[in-house]
């Protein structure tokens, strides 16, 4: 515990500075709020923007699409600045100005020194996160946030900055004990960092690329939309496994590390032949038994190492694989009730002269709903349905005018009732027909079942789609045997079992 | 019984990037409670030795153990038992020297022995609530040799121990070096100054170029080696005069004084000549420079760089 103590003690200057200089930040955001969410409102954002800061599906006007561009977008970068100072600090920066020489005498393992180092950086960062969350503290009680975002919220996201901090933790120590010094080192994690963040906001304004962001870590940080979307498990266990895997490559590297050599060191990580050669053993003493070798540098433990670490990159990769194809077994979305519709033209232009339809009228095919009378000729023209259905929009009107041609009534088979769910492109591929499915209305305090009907193969034409946003596939759930309550474009909260057998 | 080395080097050998050597095929052993130094130029390969045994950097050939520890393998172990001062220390600039010596003790799940403390600070006139960071060179010096010795570590290595010190802080540390090892502790030290290893040490090893190229005992020598005297006479007697002392011989005129190698007759010698009129006498021991030059009037393996730091 006293080289993670004394590290700590090295760090609280930097903790408080960035903790106090986040938190001024945070509570001067808060307060700007109230002043500019009327003109937010109004404000027309470039979208390239927006999506660079994975502000979608909501406004700036929402505190939480404020906080989260204003805030929770840089933020994480500020505390990944203070991260990559730290955790290279800790073991590269000993080496650079020259303390490592005096450290590494003790007896003390270079496993021991590693873990307090890193744990040190840890509650380091954990630290500036409670600091800033004194920002929260003393300005959203004064400020009307909405009921939407309470002050746990934001503490919760402004912790959650930890989980990404971690990785990047990881990242400082592997570069730190590969790289010829601190500032390589430092370097290169930044880069690393500016990269990932770059990554995410391209592929989220270039459609062509938008696969790219699989590849950042930063993508799986969850961090700009936390406030809106909170963070998905999957996400944090690729984050955690690609942390722990850093962080195991940083310790075999730092075990294998021969301090200020100067030049880059990746001996560690490889396998290799070991030449062993034995210790004339004529310093045996009664008593002290010989040790076996605990760091184990023969060539078997760097092979069973290396073995170890492609296993887990196997695993990780099998499980990536799995998560794409198969995991999670729900795929929650919102939707609405729907019917086939069938929209009658005005068969002929001229007035309306007698009118037998009302709105709400149930129907059956080839039924009467008027007459019109052509303007021209004066002959009068039968206006009738093809479709069985409840009229659902009427506009016309005794004596009304109409073009041939424009659209007079709708209706709905209400036989036909069906949820219709737009499913995002990311997850339609494992929707099949036949999946059960649970319905919820909460207007109506209903749930029922279902089962996915059908499956659109082209994703819904959306003109107003703006370039980065994903697509949307139609699925459609039967509804049988339905409440009279559920009327067309009642919303509905469905939960897809995509991890049943497609049939 | 047979005791362990202190410190045991097998075919250690040290290569960077693969062709440049630091170190070659260094067999060395160095006793329990003696004090030895480890002569050599800068580029020697005495650091690059030195911060094997604390498994700073690896060997790439041959191994080398610390009281029967290997220092790779077991390195936590046997570092356990050594005190360890850098030939260019660097503290945290934050610590005063007490904070650091406690911070040291700390790591080894100890408190500082208080009265080794003071006397080891009054001795090297060391003000240890000083900030490091405000002190000369040489004090920092100090407070790496204290940090190195308030453990009592069986073993002390220290490199280059006296660099930056005035000669009369030299000749503390050189005694202090004399009283671990007296106490049965064991020093290893690295220098490039003659006088000093003659001075303290009992063993002596030369490094050139990475090679260990003569070892040398000075305790041995002290004892058994030849003296030379030379006397001046006010009138040189006949050589016939000299002939059959015990444990003595006369070898001749050099520079009009009479020269003698004494092994074992200092006594004999003295009643010889006093019976002529003597001018002055001088006794010569065979120096640590005879032999160290020695070392380096052969051919060189490879050019030596001249000005020692």
């Amino acid at each position: 515990m006293v080289l993670l103590t004394q590290m700590l003690y090295r760090l609280r200057v930097q903790v408080i500075a960035y903790g106090l200089g986040l938190a001024l930040w945070a509570a001067i955001e808060v307060f700007l709020y109230p002043s500019l969410e009327s003109s937010l409102g109004e404000l027309d954002y470039p979208e390239a923007i927006l999506d660079a800061f994975g502000i979608q599906g909501t406004s700036l006007a929402d505190p939480r699409g404020f906080l989260g561009a204003e805030f929770f977008s840089l933020g994480p970068l500020v505390l990944g600045a203070f991260v990559v100072a730290a955790s290279t600090a800790a073991l590269a920066g000993e080496e650079s100005s020259g303390t490592m020489e005096m450290l590494a005498a003790f007896p003390v393992g270079r496993t021991r020194m590693f873990i307090q180092k890193a744990a040190a950086v840890l509650i380091a960062t954990l630290g500036v996160a409670a600091i800033t969350s004194i920002g929260w503290a003393v300005s959203v009680p004064f400020v009307d946030m909405g009921r939407e975002l309470t002050l746990l919220d934001l503490v919760g996201a402004t912790f959650q900055q930890v989980s990404f901090a971690s990785f990047v933790i990881a990242l400082g120590l592997f570069f730190g004990a590969i790289a010829p010094s601190r500032g390589t080192a430092a370097a290169c994690t930044g880069g690393v960092l500016v990269v990932a963040y770059l990554l995410v906001a391209i592929a989220s304004s270039v459609d062509s690329v938008e696969n790219l962001k699989y590849a950042s870590p930063y993508y799986y940080s969850d961090l700009s939309g936390v406030l809106i979307d909170g963070v998905e498990l999957r996400h944090q266990l690729v984050l955690w496994s690609a942390t722990a895997t850093l962080g195991l490559l940083a310790l075999v590297a730092f075990e294998g590390r021969e301090f200020n050599a100067e030049r880059w060191q990746f001996g560690a990580l490889m396998p290799r032949g070991g030449t062993d050669i034995e210790m004339t053993s004529t310093n045996a003493e009664p008593g002290r038994v010989p040790r076996r070798s605990r760091r184990g540098l023969s060539s078997g433990v760097r092979w069973l190492i290396f073995l170890v670490l492609l296993a887990g990159l196997a695993a990780g990769g099998v499980y990536a694989y799995r998560y794409a194809a198969s995991l999670p077994p729900v795929v929650a979305i919102s939707g609405r009730v729907d019917a086939p519709s069938v929209v009658i033209l005005a068969p002929t232009s001229g007035v309306v002269s007698t009118l037998t339809a009302v709105e709400g009228q149930q129907v059956r095919q080839g039924d009467l709903l008027g007459w019109m009378e052509n303007t021209l000729d004066k002959t009068q023209v039968p206006v009738t349905t093809p479709h069985s259905g409840r009229i659902t929009t009427l506009s016309l009107h005794q004596g009304q005018f109409a073009t041939a041609g424009t659209p007079v009534v709708v209706i709905h088979d209400l036989t036909q009732l069906h949820v219709l769910l737009e499913v995002d492109e990311d997850d339609i591929g494992r929707v099949a027909v036949g999946q059960p499915v649970a319905l919820s209305f909460s207007s109506l305090g209903l749930r029922i079942t279902g089962a996915v009907g059908s499956v659109a193969t082209l994703p819904t034409a959306n003109p107003a789609a703006r370039p980065g946003q994903s697509r949307k596939y139609e699925v459609k759930v039967p509804l049988d045997a339905v409440d009279p309550r559920v009327i067309v474009g009642l919303p509905v909260d469905a939960r897809i079992a995509v991890g049943v057998a497609r049939q | 019984m047979v005791s362990i080395p202190a410190i045991q080097t097998a075919h250690l050998g040290k290569r960077y990037s693969g062709s440049v050597r630091a170190l070659a095929d260094v067999d060395l052993t160095v006793p329990a409670g003696t004090v030895f130094g480890l002569l050599g130029q800068n580029g020697a390969g005495k650091t690059t030795l030195i911060r094997i045994l604390l498994d700073m950097i690896r060997p790439t050939e041959g191994r080398a153990s610390i009281l029967g520890f290997d220092c790779q393998d077991d390195g936590v172990e046997a570092r356990t038992h050594v005190g360890y001062l850098p030939s260019s220390a660097q503290y945290y600039s934050y610590m005063t020297g007490q904070d650091m010596f406690e911070f040291a003790a700390r790591t080894r799940g100890i408190t500082p022995d208080a009265a080794l403390l003071d006397d080891l600070t009054q001795r090297l006139d060391l003000n240890p609530d000083r900030p490091i960071r405000t002190l000369s060179r040489g004090n920092q010096q100090k407070v790496g040799l204290i940090a190195a010795l308030l453990a009592q570590p069986e073993v002390v290595i220290l490199d280059e121990p006296t660099s930056g010190l005035d000669p009369l802080m030299q000749d503390v540390v050189l005694d202090i070096v004399r009283e671990v090892a007296a106490q049965g502790r064991t020093v290893f030290f690295s220098s490039h100054i003659l006088s000093e290893v003659e001075r303290v040490c009992d063993h002596v090893a030369v490094l050139r170029g990475g090679l260990l190229v003569g070892s040398f005992d000075l305790a041995e020598q002290r004892r058994l080696a030849a003296r030379r005297v030379t006397v001046q006479f006010a009138e040189m007697p006949p050589p016939s005069a000299f002939a059959g002392m015990a444990g003595s011989r006369y070898l001749g005129v050099e520079d009009g004084r009479a020269v003698f190698e004494v092994t074992d007759g200092f006594d004999t010698l003295l009643k010889h000549i006093a019976a002529f009129t003597v001018v002055d006498v001088e006794a010569h021991e065979p120096t640590l420079e005879d032999f160290f030059l020695s070392l380096y009037t052969d051919e060189p393996e490879q050019p030596v760089a001249g000005g020692a730091a």
